[in-house]
C-alpha cells in the first residue's frame, strides 16, 4: 500500500496549520521586546518600600490583590462543591489503579512525608522564593495522591479533620481581612510589622495569607481526588 | 542559549500538541498530555515565571493527568471514528 | 580545576542521557525500553549532580537531596511500569521463561 492512501485530508489541514502556527509563533517569538516599561516595572519598583517581600509575584497576590485572591479560593471551594455534589461518593474504590504492590507501597511510604514537608516548605516560603500557597497546597495534595493510589481503600482519609482545616483556614482568610479594617484603615491592608526583606518572620500578613490559602487548597484538591478515586464502576 | 531552548520548547510543544489532538487512544493521548505540561513548564520556566512553573509541573504532568485517566477508565478508551 | 572536572562529570552525564533516549528509540517492547531509559536515565541524572556540585560547591547539600530523591523515585516508577506492563502483557517474551508467573 503507498503512504499516499493512507494520507487523510484532515491530516494535511491540520499539517498546514500546525507549521503556520509554528511560524507565527517564531515570527512573534524572535520580535519580542522584553523591555517595555508598564505596571509590571511600576510593581516592582514600590514593592520592597511597601511589603518587604523578596517575591513579587506573592505581594502582587496577596498584597494588592488580596481581595482578588479571596474570590479566587471561593471560586475553588465552590468548584470542588459542586463536583461533590454530582459525583456519588461510594464507599468502594476503584480496584483497578491500585495493585497490591509492595514495593510500592513501601515506596509511598518513604517519599509521602517528604513530599508533604516539600509542599509546606513551598507554602511557609511564598515571600521568599518561588511558589507559594496554591503551588505548595497542590504538592501537599499529590502526596495524598500517591498514598491513595498506592494503598487504595486501605488508606482512610479522616473528613472531619479535612473539613475542619478547609473551614478554619478559609474562616482565617476572612478574618485577616476583618483585621485590617479594625487595626489599618481598608479590607486586608497590612496590619502586621514588615520587618527585614529575606527573612522568614517579615512582610506582616502575607505568609499567614499564604499559610491559609494553602492549607485550604491542599484540602480542597485532596478531597477532589479522592472523590475521583472513589466513584463506583459505571461501565 | 536561552533562546534556543525557547525554540525547542517551542517547537516541542506544538509537536505535542498535535500529537495530543491526533492520537486515537485516549489513554495515550492522556500521556501526551501530561508531556504538553512538562514542556509548557520548562517554557514558563524560562520565560521567568518560577511560580506558574511550579503549579503547572504538579497540575498539569501530575494530577490533571490521573483525572483525566480515572476518568476514562470508568468510560471507554478507544475514541470512535 | 574544579570546573573541568565538574564539565567533565556534565559531559559523561549528558552523554548517558543521549544514549538511554537512542535506546528508548531503537529497543522493541516495554521492557526493554524500561532498561535503556531507567538505568542510563537515573546514572546520566546523577553524574549531572555530581557535576554541578563541583561547579557550585555552595549547593551541595540541596544536590544531595536532589540526587537521593531521583535514586528513590526513579527505580520505583520503573519498577512499577515494568509491572503493569507485565498485567497487560505487552512485551515479547521469546525466552519462555516466566518467573513471577511461577513464583505466585
Amino acid at each position: 500500500m503507498s503512504i499516499k492512501k493512507n494520507i487523510e485530508l484532515q491530516t494535511i489541514i491540520s499539517g498546514l496549520l500546525v507549521s503556520f502556527m509554528t511560524i507565527t509563533l517564531l515570527s512573534v517569538l524572535l520580535g519580542l521586546d522584553y523591555t517595555d516599561k508598564n505596571l509590571g516595572s511600576s510593581l516592582i519598583d514600590i514593592n520592597e518600600d511597601l511589603t518587604r517581600s523578596a517575591n513579587v509575584v506573592t505581594s502582587v497576590v496577596t498584597y494588592f490583590r488580596g481581595l482578588d485572591t479571596l474570590g479566587e479560593v471561593t471560586i475553588l471551594f465552590l468548584s470542588i462543591f459542586g463536583i461533590g455534589l454530582g459525583i456519588e461518593n461510594s464507599p468502594h474504590m476503584k480496584n483497578i489503579l491500585s495493585y497490591d504492590n509492595t514495593l510500592l507501597k513501601l515506596g509511598a511510604k518513604v517519599l509521602f512525608p517528604l513530599i508533604v514537608l516539600f509542599g509546606f516548605y513551598i507554602i511557609i516560603h511564598g515571600h521568599l522564593s518561588p511558589g507559594g500557597g496554591f503551588q505548595g497546597g497542590v504538592i501537599v495534595a499529590s502526596g495524598f495522591l500517591l498514598m491513595l493510589l498506592a494503598y487504595g481503600e486501605a488508606f482512610h482519609l479522616n473528613h472531619k479533620i479535612i473539613t475542619v482545616f478547609e473551614s478554619l483556614s478559609g474562616a482565617g482568610f476572612v478574618l485577616i481581612g476583618i483585621l485590617g479594617v479594625i487595626l489599618g484603615d481598608i479590607f486586608l491592608s497590612n496590619m502586621l510589622p514588615l520587618g527585614v526583606v529575606g527573612q522568614l518572620f517579615s512582610s506582616g500578613i502575607m505568609p499567614i495569607i499564604y499559610i491559609f490559602v494553602g492549607l485550604k487548597v491542599a484540602a480542597e484538591i485532596t478531597v477532589l481526588v479522592e472523590y475521583f478515586l472513589r466513584t463506583e464502576d459505571v461501565g | 542559549m536561552i533562546g534556543l531552548i525557547v525554540l525547542g520548547a517551542f517547537v516541542s510543544l506544538i509537536i505535542v500538541a498535535y500529537l495530543v489532538v491526533m492520537e486515537r487512544d485516549l489513554a495515550s493521548s492522556v500521556i501526551l498530555f501530561m508531556a504538553f505540561g512538562l514542556g509548557s513548564t520548562i517554557l514558563y520556566f524560562v520565560f521567568s515565571a518560577p511560580d506558574v512553573a511550579l503549579t503547572e509541573a504538579v497540575i498539569g504532568a501530575g494530577i490533571s493527568g490521573v483525572v483525566f485517566l480515572v476518568s476514562l477508565l470508568q468510560t471507554q478508551t478507544k475514541e470512535s471514528r | 580545576m574544579l570546573d573541568i572536572i565538574g564539565y567533565i562529570f556534565i559531559f559523561l552525564g549528558t552523554l548517558l542521557l543521549i544514549i538511554s533516549a537512542l535506546g528508548l528509540l531503537r529497543m522493541p517492547d516495554a521492557i526493554t525500553r524500561m532498561h535503556a531509559g531507567t538505568k542510563a536515565s537515573t546514572l546520566g541524572s546523577i553524574l549531572v549532580i555530581i557535576g554541578a556540585m563541583f561547579l557550585e560547591p555552595g549547593l551541595w547539600f540541596k544536590l544531595i537531596l536532589l540526587g537521593l530523591f531521583i535514586l528513590l523515585t526513579n527505580p520505583l516508577s520503573s519498577s512499577i511500569l515494568a509491572r503493569s506492563s507485565y498485567l497487560r502483557s505487552s512485551f515479547l517474551n521469546k525466552s519462555g521463561v516466566d518467573e513471577m508467573k511461577d513464583s505466585q
